[in-house]
């Protein structure tokens, strides 16, 4: 049954829109058109002379390799962080749905994380990591591991990795635990009744009903993993040594900020609008049909 | 096939005492319907049979076995849920099988119990179909459905039926009933639905805050009512309660000057105060009865009509009297009582007195 609400004036319901359509186009329609009419621009440094070059920008990029690395590490790095943030929070709200005793100190220490500012959570973890002084690299040292990010490009990959992944976990804990909590207690109680241990509950029945929020957190998460890092980047890394960390988003900063390549910055950009684009659409298209919306 | 005994049972949340002590043994094969008002802990009770609340003290006994320290699948019990706890992501099919799955009961024999589950319940349309895509009904039966396919020692009912519209109620009642005494399994159902009870049970335990009042028989505890609660939890309208006084014969009870006989003396001190009682459906109206019911207020109900009223001055009871009658408010309509019908009560103890042996 669809319920329909007939105006009887014709431009009401235009300017009811108006407010979010105005917002619509001037934050996203009008900058990401400004992008993809810039990345077919060449402009020299100080915006004194402009090129039409049609797509030299992008032809100029997959010839570059510094891009193509980028590509990959951007892949790694996201795959990772949505991935490991969902899995650790999705075992972390399990484990806070089972036990009952001091069950809401567990949960605010566990959300906590969340309210620290990116830039802030990367300076956290980078002081604990610090070759000479940081507490872990230290108890790696005892422990053989040599520990220096700054030199060595896969630990500072797994460093920003470590960062993203927990400032992310938080926001997945608490949308897991609500999920699993607003399953109806009689349904685990039939289950247990009917012979499910704790683990079998969990993969036949809590999981199944959880999917709506696990495909959610996943959309999320990806695009989180691909846009909101810049900040534990910037702070952990700068993107290096030698671009290890430089993903897609750090590197049109760089390129289009530091660079000043404004074109060959705005043509990364309207590539990474396409991927997370065609990602979304991928999940929406083939993960969604195996979620259950009870 | 079991019987179920529970031995000085005690149960407590916190600082909160819900069952303060039951004893009750239920025999093989026996339906044993618990029935009290909420918060007369008979979930509770249930619950801990199920081996889904952890027991205070005392002793559980499923057949032979203890069952206090079990697992709720280790009990070889099936329960039904008031919300029918379906799993809402599978087939009716799959949902009666899953218990089945989980004990690794082989395929063909899995088929076979749903099968025949889904035929004694009328599923066999359904068994594709998710629980969102039925009807209160049909759910309830998958649910009945879930616990027979398990073919477990005892049924446990968590009122089954209180979220069906009257008329459905009374046909799934039946079915219930039916189906429990063919597959002759051991039931626990837990209502506060005083019909449910008296039409389902081979035998009531009516509970009142943590203890059990009486245990017997329906028409056992309709009939004698061991307690003032009972008394008053059964039947509807309730039975009229009334103060009194136990006449110097002890076989006759002394009310605002007039006399009404007893069967026979009872074992009450003479003069003793008492609480009489006396079913609505159990006071005739007789021409210079020894109660006068001046009416007040009268519905009338087709079957049956139910004037209301008092007798002397602060007694206030009600008559329930067959077919639609002419009495209006403003009648003095004289009653009397056949003898075996008034049940006496100690107003202290709120213990039935029974006559004297």
């Amino acid at each position: 049954m669809e319920k329909r609400v007939v105006f009887r004036q014709r431009g009401l319901p235009y300017l009811l829109l108006a407010p979010q359509l105005a917002v619509t186009l001037v934050f996203f329609i009008w900058p990401a058109s400004q992008a993809l009419w810039q990345s077919m621009l060449v402009q020299d440094p100080f915006g004194l002379a402009t090129q039409f070059v049609w797509f030299d920008n992008f032809r100029a990029l997959f010839g570059n390799p510094e891009y193509t690395n980028s590509l990959r590490v951007t892949a790694v790095f996201s795959f990772a962080v949505a991935f490991s943030g969902l899995a650790i929070a999705l075992l972390l709200a399990a484990m806070a749905d089972f036990v009952i005793r001091a069950a809401t100190f567990y949960k605010t220490m566990l959300i906590w994380p969340y309210a620290v500012a990116p830039a802030i959570a990367g300076v956290l973890w980078l002081f604990m990591f610090n070759p000479a002084i940081g507490i872990i690299a230290w108890l790696l040292g005892g422990v053989g591991i040599d520990w220096n990010h700054q030199l060595d490009g896969g630990q500072a990959l797994l460093l920003v990795i470590i960062a993203a992944t927990w400032k992310q976990i938080s926001y997945n804990f608490l949308f897991f635990l609500a999920g699993m909590q607003s399953i109806p207690r009689s349904l685990i109680e039939a289950a247990a009744i009917d012979g499910a241990g704790p683990v079998k509950r969990f993969v036949t029945l809590i999981f199944p009903l959880i999917s709506p929020t696990t495909f959610f957190l996943l959309v999320v998460n990806l695009v989180y993993a691909f846009f909101d890092t810049f900040g534990i980047i910037h702070a952990v890394t700068e993107g290096g040594p030698a671009q290890a960390t430089t993903t897609l988003v750090y590197k049109v900063y760089r390129d289009g900020f530091i660079g000043l390549d404004l074109g060959g910055s705005a043509a990364q950009s309207v590539i990474l609008m396409a991927i997370v684009m065609a990602l979304t659409f991928v999940q929406f298209r083939f993960i969604e049909r195996r979620v259950q919306y009870a | 096939m079991a019987e179920v005994v529970v031995e000085s049972l005690h149960k407590s949340f916190g600082a909160v005492e819900v069952l303060k002590g039951i004893d009750l043994a239920i025999a093989d094969g026996e339906m044993m319907v618990v029935l009290g008002p909420s918060g007369c802990g008979k979930s509770t009770l249930l619950r801990l049979v199920a081996g889904l609340e952890t027991v205070t003290s005392g002793e559980i006994r499923i057949g032979a076995r203890r069952v206090n320290d079990l697992e709720p699948k280790d009990r070889d019990i099936a329960m039904v849920f008031q919300n029918y706890a379906l799993y809402p992501h599978m087939t009716v099919y799959d949902n009666m099988a899953y218990g089945l799955r989980n004990r690794r009961v082989p395929r063909p024999e899995i088929e076979r119990r749903v099968q025949e589950a889904a035929r004694i319940l009328g599923l066999g349309e359904l068994l594709r179909r998710r629980p969102r895509e039925l009807s209160g009904g049909q759910r309830q039966r998958v649910a009945m459905g879930r616990a027979i396919v398990r073919e477990p020692e005892v049924f446990l009912f968590d009122e089954p039926l209180s979220n069906l519209d009257a008329k459905l109620r009374v046909q799934m009642r039946h079915e219930i009933r039916q189906l429990q005494a063919r597959l002759g399994t051991t039931g626990i159902y837990v209502t506060h639905d005083q019909v449910e009870a008296m039409t389902l049970g081979d035998r009531l335990v009516v509970m009142n805050e943590g203890r059990i009042e009486q245990v017997g028989g329906p028409l056992e505890v309709y009939e004698r009512p061991a307690s003032l609660f009972v008394a008053g939890f059964i039947g509807s309208p309730p039975m009229n309660c009334f103060p009194a006084r136990l006449g110097e014969d002890r076989a006759r009870i002394l009310l605002d000057g007039r006399s009404l006989p007893l069967a026979g003396p009872v074992a009450a001190e003479a003069g003793a105060e008492l609480v009489v009682g006396v079913r609505p459906e159990h006071l005739e109206p007789a021409d210079g009865g020894p109660l006068v019911l001046a009416v007040d207020w009268v519905e009338i109900l087709g079957a049956d009509t139910i004037a209301h009223g008092r007798i002397g001055e602060e007694v206030r009871i009600c008559v329930r009297l067959p077919g639609a009658t002419s009495i209006a408010a403003g009648d003095r309509l004289p009653l009397a009582v056949p003898p075996e019908r008034l049940h006496l009560f100690d107003p202290r103890s709120g213990r039935r007195i029974d006559e004297k042996a």
